[in-house]
């Protein structure tokens, strides 16, 4: 009430107005938008920030981290929403279970373990944990390994060489959870090699690429097919460049029994490529959606 | 949950929005941009941990806001605002401006207030949050935000005041 009156003395329209005409210059929508499409640029910016935070950590004596947080993250109320619906009885989560940092002579890690609950198949949940769980620690003592052979090599020198994995939760809807596990390798330029795990939520299944259509329907010819028509559009109408007019460049087959894929929150299948593999690095990890009308008659 | 795909069309749909708190905030173009970059990258680092979408947008709010008060404590020193500098003069020349309008211009908080008194200002009038709302994106309770605003709004009454009284 008291706020009505004071606006009643105070006329904000105008400025208001004119506020509403500040806008943002098209360059850096159009940046940071492709930044975003593109994983590489948000890595560069991410490293900026390590590098300052470096500063800070470098007078501290604490230069190995090492933590295992657990993160309680369920909310009660979205909880209880799900348990209404039949059927539904869980709510799945994704948290970070381990997480590890080194930060020394230029080498970084930064590697966050992620941990699904909430499935109720409580087999198959343990299964994906313990491979989470594996991988990362198969990344630690890669990056542990590579560290010592670059300081015994290098003593006392700052050699530039990082490790950044962790998790994406890509979808998380009634029907599907799909969460990438990316890890990002810097020596010079970097690479990123993604896995994908998407979990059909209604039939709490693990599903394979293959295992979602239907046997010798000939899914792979009729999504090459598709894909090669999408990137050929794409890069007419100046969006993407790919390497389809490179000979032997592009992987063959295109697609196959394991081709990356998840489904969105739509519900629809993406599927993705690894960098460098049919495009060059500037394009990131390309993804596509596929139609409805594509996947008539080879989906299960 | 927020995936990067709907961070993406909500960041698509309300960039002039968000540039503008930036903006409204640093006063300045080149940091806006700085703030609103800073803002996006850690949107998408802590993007997994946004458990319900629907609060996407406080919950960046939040993030755009914070960055640009770090921003201004790591830069150690208050710029203070220059009507007369080129950036300022471009952007309120291209502003439609009713100069005989007698009443509270843009310009008017730019320099009445500070930051934080402008942003409050933003975002419960131009933005139309509720006071709960902001008292979630600032990290206050809503007592705090009602008498900030409170001030804020006394301040600026008092300013216009004199403007138009010393004329």
């Amino acid at each position: 009430m008291m706020e009505n009156n004071k606006n009643s003395h105070l006329d904000l329209s105008q400025a208001k107005a004119e506020y509403n005409q500040i806008k943002a210059s098209d360059e850096l929508k159009t940046r940071l938008i492709s930044s975003l499409k593109n994983q590489e640029t948000y890595k560069v910016d991410k490293k900026k920030w390590r590098k300052q935070w470096m500063k800070y950590a470098a007078t501290s004596a604490a230069m190995l981290v090492f933590t295992i947080m657990i993160m309680v993250n369920a909310s009660p109320a979205f909880a209880n929403t799900m348990a209404g619906i039949p059927g539904l009885a869980g709510i799945v989560n994704v948290m970070t279970f381990g997480h590890y940092e080194y930060h020394q002579d230029g080498m970084d890690a930064n590697i966050n373990t992620a941990k699904i609950e909430g499935l109720l198949d409580k087999d198959l949940e343990a299964k994906i944990n313990e491979e989470l769980a594996e991988y990362a620690d198969a990344i630690i003592s890669e990056f542990e390994a590579e560290a010592k052979a670059i300081q015994n090599e290098y003593p006392g020198e700052e050699v530039h060489f990082g490790m950044d994995s962790g998790y994406q939760v890509l979808t998380n809807t009634k029907e599907y959870l799909a969460i990438d596990i990316y890890l990002v390798n810097t020596v010079g330029s970097s690479s990123t090699i993604h896995k994908y795990y998407t979990i059909d939520k209604r039939t709490q299944k693990l599903l394979t690429f293959e295992g979602i259509f239907t046997k010798n329907a000939g899914y792979d010819r009729a999504l090459e097919e598709y894909v090669l028509k999408e990137m050929r559009r794409q890069q007419e109408a100046g969006l993407g460049y790919y390497w389809i007019d490179e000979p032997g460049f592009m992987p063959d087959p295109l697609i196959t029994a394991d081709s990356l894929f998840y489904f969105n929150t739509e519900g629809q299948l993406v599927i993705c490529f690894e960098k460098y593999s049919v495009a060059p690095g500037a394009s990131g990890t390309p993804e596509f959606i596929i139609p409805t009308e594509v996947l008539a008659g080879i989906i299960k | 949950m927020a995936s990067k795909h709907f961070f993406e069309s909500y960041l698509i749909d309300n960039f002039d929005r968000l540039y503008r708190l930036a903006f409204s905030y640093t006063l300045n173009r080149e940091d806006a941009e700085d703030v609103i970059s800073e803002s996006v990258a850690k949107a998408l680092q802590a993007l997994h941990t946004l458990k319900e979408p629907q609060y996407l947008g406080t919950w960046f709010y939040r993030i755009v806001i914070n960055t640009a008060i770090s921003f201004k404590k790591q830069k150690a020193k208050v710029v203070a605002f220059d009507p007369l500098s080129p950036e300022w003069i471009t952007l309120t020349h291209s502003m439609v401006i009713e100069e005989s309008y007698e009443g509270i211009h843009f310009e008017d908080l730019v320099k009445s207030l500070n930051s934080e008194q402008r942003i409050l200002l933003v975002l419960r009038y131009f933005e139309e949050l509720s006071i709960a709302e902001i008292a979630e994106i600032v990290g206050e309770n809503i007592n705090t935000i009602k008498t900030r605003l409170y001030r804020t709004l006394r301040l600026l009454r008092a300013e216009m005041e004199g403007k138009y009284d010393g004329k």
